[in-house]
This record gives structure tokens, sequence and C-alpha cells, in this order.
């Protein structure tokens, strides 16, 4: 990085106390507009909180057969996942090690070797160069020729569950150590058949004027649902309406949100920035998995686990990936693109195996509620543009109201549903119509140990 | 069956005003070139030049079997308390290349190609794709049987509603 950048940035990172306020017990917790707008942080950001830990890369369904690659970003870095002609998966960046070139144009596809369209370097499915042009012709050093001069693995990549991680740096905490608790929750996503879990077909994208910041707070905002999505619950209330009446049937089954009030819900707040949010469903039995469900327990699954796979829940896995049931599951993952400009990328997420009328349900309930063209989540991503145009656009705006609601009712470790599943959460908060703001805080706290590291 | 020049105007004027219904706000005449059954398919995309291909078992991007969906979108359009649309943008569709490719007494395939350029907050947008629809003849008037939209430019900016396709 050029000196004088790295100095500016080196400055703003001992600047840091003046992002935060953070002081609970006096009933304050805050955090600088300028996170959502500085390019100068965000930049600093992609270095310590991207490129400095695990991200989420995809899911091992993208990538059924030998050969086949899914490539990717950690950060700014392009990086590809492939599957060698023995089945195994890995992940290197996705560049020719010769001069540096793309080397998978593609989102996905098939390629026992792939050429670089440079100098034809070639490369096999495990990464390996399998030819150097012109090799025999020499021109080349014995010491370079005993090099390697197979791609580049990235740090780290595991597999949980079939959810693909992966770090660029090596020197990291396991994932099994990194996901912690949150384990529970990615097994209720994990483990909903016995064939294993797939991506459907048709990975929808769209960009959004905005911090990527917005999307992780909005995914874990429940004091929104009810305003933002006032015509979603009221479309859904007349088509439950209307079904009752025998005047037409409702062909969705949409979870309806007005009916989530007055029922439990709670969030909790995790080690390494992830934080959970909980609700309680009053008509499970309109879930797509609900037919699956007395084969789910017969076959072993944790009662309490096959329970908690009929609760709208989100785990919002830092920094970069969320896992969503609030209607069918989607898994959401967030691409930043700069201060004010993100890229999101919608995966639906099914069982393998679900019966046909179990799948179209999903289907319907995922088009319906999700994606750029449904008709929920295109009015979150208005709200996001006009912070930006609001708030953000204004520099002596500094800080905002947001992060107050729910502060007398989050407690320390876990409450008595984080007993009862055997999870020990840094906060948990939990009740009815708590509609909770604290639970931001986890996130950022983690935000800011990772940049406080930039200081040494 | 013969497709006489008569029923490619009947074609042409029918797709012409659908986009005009659009652009001019027009809702309620809008919905009223589709049957109450219409199936109106936006596909997704799962490869650089392949559409999902079976709104049961794959992602859409919008899929309805009738059009209590679409009178949803309008009812959402009028409500005035979705934030998506506290502004709407100005739109024009440009529909070209019309082929009729098949044609039996009382039924048309159609074919055609697709713009809307829009325009809001001082941004001008652009969606394109192709447009192939099934149309109906009743009551001496064509209607709108069947609608798949394909969307070319499928990383969305922001958000698409049914004014931009």
């Amino acid at each position: 990085m050029d000196a004088k950048v790295r100095i500016t940035l080196e400055s703003l990172v001992n600047r840091l106390d003046d992002y935060f306020i953070d002081d609970p017990d006096a009933g304050r917790f805050n955090v600088h507009r300028d996170l959502f707008r500085d390019e100068e942080l965000f930049a600093l950001e992609m270095e310590h909180v991207f490129e400095a830990s695990w991200v989420f890369l995809g899911h091992e369904s993208q990538l059924p057969e030998p050969h086949d690659y899914l490539t990717t970003h950690i950060g700014r870095q392009p990086v590809v996942i492939m599957r060698d002609e023995g089945g195994e998966l890995a992940a290197f960046l996705n560049v020719c090690p010769h001069r540096g070139t793309r080397l998978y144009p593609q989102r996905s596809g098939n390629s026992p070797v792939q050429m670089c369209p440079y100098h034809a370097w070639c490369f096999d499915s495990a990464g390996n160069n399998v030819k150097l042009k012109d090799q025999e012709l020499g021109c080349y050093t014995e010491e370079f020729l005993q090099g390697d001069h197979g791609l580049i693995s990235i740090g780290q990549f595991e597999n949980y569950q079939g959810f693909l991680f992966g770090a660029l740096r090596s020197e990291v905490p396991t994932l099994f150590e990194y996901l912690g608790d949150t384990r529970f929750f990615i097994d209720t996503f994990a483990q909903q058949s016995a064939d294993g879990m797939e991506i459907l077909p048709g990975e929808v994208s769209y960009t959004y004027e905005g911090n990527w910041k917005m999307q992780v707070e909005n995914t874990m905002d429940i004091y929104h649902l009810t305003s933002v999505h006032a015509t979603f619950a009221k479309i859904v209330g007349e088509r439950q309406a209307r079904e009752n009446e025998a005047a037409g049937s409702d062909k969705v089954k949409a979870v309806n949100l007005n009916s989530l009030s007055g029922l439990a819900s709670g969030t909790y707040t995790f080690d390494h920035g992830h934080t959970v949010f909980w609700g309680t469903d009053p008509a499970k039995e309109n879930r797509a998995l609900w037919s699956m469900r007395d084969d789910l327990l017969a076959r072993g699954v944790e009662p309490l686990t096959v329970d908690w796979m009929f609760r709208p829940r989100v785990i919002n896995f830092f920094p970069n990936m969320q896992f969503v049931d609030s209607a069918s599951l989607q898994l959401r993952i967030i691409r930043p693109l700069s201060a004010q400009k993100t890229e999101m990328t919608m995966l639906c997420l099914a069982p393998k195996g679900e019966p046909r009328e179990g799948r179209r349900r999903r289907l319907r309930q995922y088009e319906d509620f999700y994606n750029a063209s449904g008709i929920a989540t295109p009015d979150d991503v208005a709200c996001y543009e006009d912070i930006g145009h609001g708030g953000l656009a204004a520099s002596s705006q500094d800080w905002i109201q947001g992060f107050a609601r729910g502060m007398e009712n989050v407690i320390a470790g876990p409450d008595e549903l984080a007993k009862e599943i055997g999870i020990n959460p840094l906060h948990s908060s939990s009740g009815v119509q708590v509609q909770d703001e604290t639970v931001f805080r986890g996130f950022y706290r983690e935000w800011r140990s990772r940049m406080e590291v930039a200081k040494s | 069956m013969t497709v006489t020049t008569e029923i490619r105007e009947q074609v042409a004027d029918l797709l012409f005003e659908e986009g005009a219904c659009l652009d001019q706000q027009r809702w309620h005449d809008w919905l009223a070139l589709f049957s109450p059954d219409v199936e109106y398919w936006v596909p997704a995309w799962k490869g650089p030049f392949e559409t999902t291909n079976d709104p049961d078992g794959e992602v859409s991007l919008i899929y309805y079997s009738d059009r209590l969906g679409l009178e949803e979108r309008i009812w959402r359009l009028e409500s005035s308390s979705s934030p998506a649309h506290r502004t709407i943008p100005r739109t024009c569709h440009s529909v070209n290349n019309i082929r009729i490719s098949h044609a039996i007494p009382g039924q048309l395939r159609v074919e055609a190609n697709w713009r809307v350029d829009f325009y809001e907050q001082k941004q001008a947008g652009l969606c394109f794709g192709y447009y192939d629809y099934l149309l109906e003849k009743f009551d001496q008037k064509w209607i709108i049987a069947k609608k798949k939209t394909t969307l070319l430019n499928d990383c969305i900016p922001s958000y698409v509603d049914i004014y931009q396709l």
C-alpha cells in the first residue's frame, strides 16, 4: 500500500474511539455515521474485516461434479473454489501466478484444464500447473523451474455441513471455533434432509447504493417489519381472508408478519461478531418443510433442532453472510463494492428430496418476499438508499438514534431459552414486543476489535 | 392458420398498448389486458445463456399462475405505503422485432424484443430482454393468457417491478 495512504489510515485507526460510544451502564451505545460513508475507513475494513479472517464463500451443491468450479471474492480478492477429479474441494486465488490474469471468467462452470488466455499456462482442477508454454525451449533458470507454478491456495478453506468458508490468511481460528455456538442454528439449516441440502438453480443478484452494514443491520432489525413491510403484511392478510371465506385459495401461505406480534422472540450475540434473531411462528404447518417433519424425527435429528427448524430465525455470520428463514430459507451473501455501494447475491436453500408440492410452496414464498423483484425486499433497499439521500448526505450528522431500543432488556450471558439449547451467547435479549436494537452491538464490537489490530 | 396483416396489426396494437398502459400508469387498463388465469413469469438465470425453466423446481424472479399477484402489485403501487414506491420512475417501453411464431384458430404465440428506459431521482436506467406471449381470442379481442419475460441484465440496480419489465 502507498505509504501516504498508509499514514492516513493509521491516523484513522488511532481515532477509533471517536467512532464509538459504548457505555451501556450509562445507557449509551452509538456508532459514528462515517462507518457508512468514509472511503478510507472502507479500505481499512476490507483489509481487516473481510480479508483478515473467515468469510462465507458458497455451498458445496453449487459445484457437485468433478472439475466444477465456482468463483467469488474474499474482500477485494477474486477466488475460485474447485472440485478436482477425485471430488475434493479446494480454494485458490482466481489468478494466474504468471502475470496475474483472472483465470476463470464465469461465475461457475466445469473445466478439467483451464488455460490462461495470456501466455497459455494451464492448470488442472486441483490447481496444479500442467503446462508452462514453451518450457522445452529453455529460457528459465533451474531455480525457477523447481518452484511451484500452480494456483495459489487461499490461507484456510473449510466445509461446515456443506457450507464453504475461506480465509485469505492462514493464522485464523479454526472454523469450528469461529462459528462457536452459532453452529446450533446453522445445523437447523443444514440438517433438513437425509440427502443433504442444495442451492436451487436461479441465483439472483442486485446492487444497492448504500453501505454493506445497512444490510447487516436490516436483517437483524425486527423493529422495521411492521412499517417497512406493511403492504406485504396486508397482502398476506388478504390472501388468508379470501381463503377463509372460501373466496379463493392462498397459493403462497407466506408468514403473516402481523401475526408474529405478541409472540416470544429474541436475539443473541456471540463471539466473533455473529448475531442471531429468533421468533415464534404461529402457523408452522404452512412451511414447506412441514411435510418432512416426521421423517426428520424418525431419522434421529435432535428433536430440539427439528423444533428450531420451524421458528423464524436469522443467523448473521460475521461479516458477509446471512442465513434467513422468515418465509422459506435464503442465504444472502454481502459483497461491499465501496463505502456506498453493495452487491447482494441471494441463494435459495432447500432440502434435497423435498416433495414437489413442498418445493413449489417454498419457491412461491421465496419469490414473494425476497429478491430485488419481490414485494418485500425492495422496500428494505429503498430505505437504505433513503438513508444515503438523508442523514449520510449531511456530513454534519454524525450520530443517529438507532441503537437504543431494548437497552433495558438485554442481559449478559444466556437467557432461559439459550440454557435450554445449551449455548452460551455473550448477550441475550428476549420477550414479547422487544424489537431489539441492542443486537447490533455484538457486530460493531467485533468490527472495532478487528480494526484495533490495524494499530499495531 | 394464415397470419393475416390484420392479425399482425392486432398483435402489435396489443403489445404497444401494454407498454403504454405501464408508461402512462393506467394500471387497471394494464390488468385488463390479462386473462384472470394468466401465467406471468420472469425466470431467473442459471448460466451465461440459460434461464431457469421449471417454475415449480427452480427460482424465478416473478412467477404467478393467475392475475392475483399482478393485482397485488398494483395495489402496492397505489397504496402509497410501500417505501420502494414513494417515487415511481418515468418509464419508456419500446417493443420491437415482433414475430408470430405459432398460430392456430383463437391462439397465437408471439415473441418480441423489448427495452424499458427509466428515469428517477435524476438517474437513468435500462432493463431489456425478450417477451414470449400466448394470446387467446376472447370476446372478439386478444388477451394475454401467458407472458414470459426474459430480463437480460439481471444484476438488478436496487429493485425492479412490473413497470420496468
